[in-house]
């Protein structure tokens, strides 16, 4: 293309095309600046992201540390639940803790009497574990008693016997005695239940490692 | 008079410099807008590829946030299991054995001492110590009588004992006397002496 011989046309079209190229220009500038900022804020994403993923991927890696303790854990509390914890026999634990008691006081030849004493307030806001009471009425001699409350502590080194009661009794070798013992129950359900479907989670899922 | 003539036309006017104007402005005519594509195209290129990366991102982080989830959720879980273990060893701190107390104070009561217990009572409460950490408190009440002319002395010592002795000292807080009176005899002595267990601590 030739530009016109006419000088004034000349003029014009070179103002027209410098014209073009400053818009062109100042369009580009405008473009490349609005590029520049969306390239800001996706920097800014991108930089969140990479810290989240940083941060979840160090956690994801604690998983199988923490699947393992997690199944040394469950083991040893239902290892403990199942011999110290006192439960219940249709709803009651008077039933339990009467077997568990005159089955102790057998070996030692004493009759004893187990009266339900209820559940003391809970110690600890969040305690998961209340106290179930038991009252044991008896007439033995002082041994004898020894005996029986080394069986059950022994037995049961998560019971407590709470109260000891002994004054004089029908004979010389015998004394009138009542004594409590005290065993851990669980204060709602059992939490083992409620725990046990998250430890099981991450395996159906696959996502564990 | 003075003859002009133009013998070549402005068209076929040539400029002397060595620099042609008219070509500059054609070569930047087309240099500047060519500059200014590549400059949008490079940016525009940029863009794409940040983009690109971002959705990367996006897509491993919506697939990391499950496998999280379950970590934290694992974790907690743990918390809450150490959490239940502790509290289940607690309370084997909380206590004391019983059978041993008895063993001990049987003990320090020997025929020859002529000392009887007429009622020996073990109350357990709960107590909360420094607002903080449930605890149960123990106190042991022995009443009882000695008779002979050495009652006061064995009672004394009985007395000593249950707060020093080797069984006792590292459970003990405190002893306190509630009665030592005068017998049916003149020799004789009736007591009745609390000892107050240090608390023991659900921890």
């Amino acid at each position: 293309m030739k530009l016109p011989e006419d000088k004034k046309q000349r003029t014009q079209v070179f103002i027209f095309i410098g014209i073009c190229v400053i818009g062109l220009g100042y369009l580009g500038h405008i473009a490349v600046q609005k590029m520049g900022s969306s390239r800001e804020a996706t920097k800014v994403r991108k930089e969140e992201l990479e810290a989240d993923i940083t941060k979840w991927e160090r956690q994801i890696a604690h998983m199988p540390k923490y699947e393992k303790a997690f199944e040394e854990l469950a083991g040893k509390i239902k290892a403990l639940e199942a011999k110290y914890v006192l439960k219940p026999k249709f709803t009651s634990h008077i039933l339990p803790a009467t077997e568990l008691i005159e089955q102790a006081a057998a070996e030692f030849g004493i009759e004893v009497e187990v009266k339900d004493h209820g559940k003391p307030p809970p110690y600890g806001k969040k305690a998961q574990l209340l106290g179930y009471v038991a009252r044991v009425n008896l007439t033995a001699g002082y041994n004898q008693l020894i005996l029986l409350l080394e069986k059950l502590e022994t037995d049961n080194p998560y019971l407590c016997i709470t109260k000891i009661n002994i004054m004089d009794g029908p004979e010389d070798q015998l004394h009138r005695m009542s004594f409590h013992v005290e065993w851990p129950v669980w204060a709602k359900k059992n939490p083992l239940k409620a725990l046990k479907v998250t430890a099981d989670r991450p395996k159906k899922d696959g996502n564990a490692k | 008079m003075n003859l002009r003539v133009d013998l070549i036309l402005d068209t076929e006017q040539r400029s002397a410099s060595p620099i042609n104007l008219k070509s500059i402005i054609r070569i930047l005519c087309i240099t500047i807008p060519l500059i200014i594509v590549v400059i949008i195209g490079i940016a525009l290129a940029k863009a794409n590829q940040s983009r690109n990366e971002l959705n990367t991102l996006e897509t491993t982080h919506a697939l990391t946030k499950p496998k999280f989830d379950e970590a934290v959720a694992m974790s907690s879980s743990l918390k809450n299991y150490d959490d239940l273990l502790d509290e289940l060893e607690s309370w084997k701190n909380a206590r004391i054995e019983w059978h041993k107390q008895l063993r001990e104070v049987q003990k320090q009561l020997p025929l020859e001492m002529d000392i009887q217990l007429t009622e020996l009572e073990v109350i357990g409460a709960s107590k909360l110590i420094d607002n903080r950490y449930p605890a149960r408190v123990f106190t042991l009440t022995l009443e009882g009588k000695g008779t002979g002319g050495g009652a006061e002395n064995n009672i004394g010592r009985l007395m000593t004992v249950l707060q020093n002795g080797e069984a006792f000292a590292p459970l003990v807080e405190s002893l306190e006397v509630k009665r030592f009176d005068k017998g049916a005899r003149r020799s004789d002595r009736v007591f009745t002496f609390t000892t107050t267990y240090e608390p023991r601590i659900f921890k």
